[in-house]
């Protein structure tokens, strides 16, 4: 990889839509809800994820982009979030970027360089276009499954704790980011 | 912040439209006509869980081909598309990418040499009915093609001076290699050159019949033998079925070791991949690797014929996984550029360029199993080493690595976690694989490569491409190429896939016609041909091995 000239003039990145839902407000002590934390990276780094960078960085040999997700979600006691509920939990999503010999592209463009998206499950996709690609690359949701035994009977309020790192590219430098979702109430009966 | 522009593009495309019922569109991709080369946009997409080319020539009509047998195999090789560093000193420099003509390596090729080939002579002393590469009388424009040792070395020269990876890794190839008298004077010329890594590509008839030989090209420099070898059976390998246990039995003498190199043809020897694989496991002193290379179909071929013959890489594996009873299962093969990881860390570590095994992934595949010395079976490495999380840790340490970490940091933290990626209680007997990775991947030097050898096989999986199926998007990732006189280096599947641009052209111009080569060295093209000296040998045993009178002692195997 080649030296890092850093873009001039991008936003600050930060943490966007953090969201905590349940997929229902009250369960019985003997069976399970599902939460689902939903969250997306905003900022210079989603910015330069277009295809003039890809363009660059592709010429400059820097040609793969990961970015980890980490995400936990806590019980909020006295407005602070004490208890840990769900571990710490990453995931990997990763971006190639690559020549693609696509006809339509080689009309449109000189050098003719996409990017495939590999999501946390490691399924391939090609997006159809940069915001596509930006949407599988720094949108991320993720969901748990509890138990009554989880939380213990009675009123609960929960939140999640989420970040987002990345390492050194020409385009960016590396970061971590952080952010706390909405606080969401359950009852366990 | 930067305005974004938005771009779409393949919702305008008109060659995704041609999709039909049960059809699921992938990519878009340039392919070339069969019959006229010109350059066609082409589909990649899937049905009943396969992936098929379409392509229509506004001449010659719609060809659409089989390109990989699995989809689901697809989406996970897929996942390792990662294009590679190419070469800094290009020999054609090229504006515009214009795949396939001007091959030589232009600008816009995506990997450096990973194995070069120099063609030594087009002759062979043997006629084999699939073989697209030897010369023969009665075909118009057949030239007798060797180059000469100075025209070597200005190849092997072209190859050293490639940047940012200098070449290291060379095969000599034909026809029959062992036809020329000089061979041993070109393995060392090669190997003064400074490359490391030199193989033979040869049907072994010559290394049987002389069991000096071996130990003469080893002596010289050779590393390996490619040794071509279709079956178990004479009816699947009537080439060279007799003469491969002498093969063995010479390169064992000379300490060479042998990678088997089977054509895999659908309803020829398809049935037989399990089998090779044991006979290689039964010689695994000798035999070190298995390339298993699914046919390239040359010439003009019916669709009908093509279905017939038509084998692709996930057919190869599944086939394996069957016919070794689920020894070696589909899910232990990764694609070539799966190796990018450990490249990759390496390079992060070193700040030194490193050889890159960038091929595209629809190009080959590969996996290593391990003898356990005390049940004798075949235990994959995925089955004892968790391959996706070493990836996925390597990935993670490059990326501190390129972010200013420090390297004794990572390579301590590196070591402390080796053993986690491997289940002991799985690891065959007699193996410590965090030994070997570990001094694969800090030492990163040729021999500890070497060292991975030992216990093990590796299987490879290679897929040349032909007129019917060719993808540009794998032809600008080639790594295996060519050296020519005109000290170019052409990727193989333009080479042999487009001969008449290529190939061909090259012998032409560097080659003898037929009547000029025989009247010039006095003698006659078909002398070189083999008899079968050994066959009819092992039938009347006790007997002599023909002109030479060296007696060989019956071989089990085959």
């Amino acid at each position: 990889m080649q030296d890092f000239t850093p873009l001039q003039g991008l936003r600050r990145n930060k943490i966007n839509g953090a969201s905590l839902s349940a997929s229902r407000g009250s369960f019985p002590y003997d069976e399970s809800c599902t939460l689902n934390v939903k969250f997306g990276v905003d900022g210079g780094i989603r910015d330069s994820f277009r295809h003039e960078i890809w363009m660059d960085a592709h010429r400059r040999n820097d040609k793969y982009f990961r970015i980890t997700y980490k995400m936990e979600i806590k019980k909020v006691t006295m407005g602070l979030a004490v208890k840990t509920l769900i571990k710490p939990a990453k995931a990997v999503k990763k971006a190639s970027i690559y020549w693609t010999r696509n006809p339509e592209m080689v009309r449109l463009f000189e050098k003719k360089v996409w990017a495939l998206i590999i999501d946390e499950r490691r399924a391939p996709h090609i997006p159809a276009t940069e915001e596509e690609a930006r949407k599988k690359l720094f949108e991320f949701e993720a969901s748990f499954q509890i138990l009554g035994a989880d939380v213990g009977r009675g009123n609960h309020t929960l939140r999640a704790q989420v970040g987002a790192s990345w390492g050194r590219h020409i385009f960016s430098e590396k970061g971590t980011i952080s952010g706390s979702s909405n606080s969401i109430k359950i009852t366990c009966t | 912040m930067a305005q974004i522009e938005e771009i779409k593009f393949r919702q305008t495309s008109k060659v995704g439209k041609d999709l039909r019922e049960g059809e699921q569109f992938i990519r878009l991709t340039q392919s070339i006509c069969p019959d006229c080369n010109k350059i066609l946009p082409a589909t990649i997409f899937e049905r009943e869980e396969k992936v098929f080319m379409r392509k229509t020539c506004s001449e010659h009509g719609e060809i659409e081909e089989l390109y990989f047998g699995s989809f689901e195999m697809y989406k996970r090789f897929s996942t390792f598309w990662l294009d590679g560093k190419g070469t800094l000193a290009a020999n054609v420099p090229m504006e515009k990418c214009a795949c396939p003509t001007n091959c030589g390596l232009c600008t816009n090729h995506l990997s450096h040499t990973g194995l070069s080939n120099i063609i030594v002579t087009n002759r062979c002393d043997l006629t084999c009915w699939y073989c697209f590469f030897y010369v023969k009388k009665g075909l118009e424009g057949a030239y007798v093609y060797e180059p000469t040792t100075s025209q070597i070395t200005a190849m092997v020269k072209t190859l050293r001076a490639e940047r940012p990876v200098p070449g290291n890794s060379l095969q000599i190839t034909g026809g029959e290699p062992t036809l020329r008298d000089d061979l041993a004077d070109i393995i060392k010329i090669i190997r003064a050159e400074g490359v490391d890594h030199i193989q033979l590509n040869t049907n072994g008839i010559n290394l049987a019949l002389d069991p000096d030989l071996a130990t003469r090209l080893k002596e010289a420099g050779l590393s390996n033998l490619y040794l071509s070898y279709d079956g178990v059976t004479p009816k699947t390998n009537p080439k060279n079925h007799w003469e491969v246990p002498y093969t063995l039995e010479s390169c064992r003498k000379a300490n060479l070791g042998v990678v088997f190199v089977p054509t895999v043809i659908k309803s020829i020897n398809d049935h037989e991949l399990g089998d090779i694989l044991r006979f290689a496991q039964e010689n695994m002193d000798v035999v070190k690797a298995i390339s298993y290379q699914p046919v390239s179909l040359t010439g003009r071929m019916s669709k009908k014929e093509r279905e017939k013959y038509r084998i692709t890489i996930p057919d190869c594996i599944d086939r394996i996984e069957e016919q070794t009873e689920g020894q070696v299962t589909r899910d232990d093969w990764f694609p070539v550029p799966s190796c990018s990881p450990v490249t990759h860390f390496i390079e992060a570590f070193t700040k030194k360029p490193q050889y890159d095994l960038s091929i595209h992934f629809a190009c080959g595949a590969g996996t290593y199993v391990f003898e356990d010395t005390e049940t004798k079976k075949l235990v994959p490495m995925m089955s004892f080493v968790d391959i996706p999380a070493l990836f996925e840790y390597l990935e993670e340490k490059t990326d501190e690595l390129n972010s200013g970490a420090s390297k004794y940091l990572i390579a301590a933290k590196f070591l402390s976690h080796i053993n986690s990626f491997v289940d002991k209680k799985k690891q065959p007997n007699g193996l410590s694989f965090a030994k070997l990775l570990t001094n694969a991947i800090l030492k990163h030097d040729y021999s500890s490569v070497g060292q991975f050898h030992i216990r093990s096989l590796f299987l490879g999986m290679m897929h040349f491409q032909d007129k019917y199926n060719q993808d540009e998007e794998r032809l600008q990732r080639c790594d295996i190429h060519y050296l020519t006189p005109d000290l170019r280096i052409i990727p193989f599947c333009s080479f042999n896939v487009i001969p008449e641009w290529y190939r061909d052209r090259i012998q032409q111009k560097y080659g003898l016609p037929i009547e000029e080569w025989e009247a010039k060295t006095g003698e006659k093209l078909e002398q070189a041909l083999y008899r079968g000296t050994l066959r009819r040998a092992n039938r009347h045993q006790p007997a002599s091995c023909g002109p030479n009178e060296v007696r060989i002692e019956p071989i089990t195997g085959t």
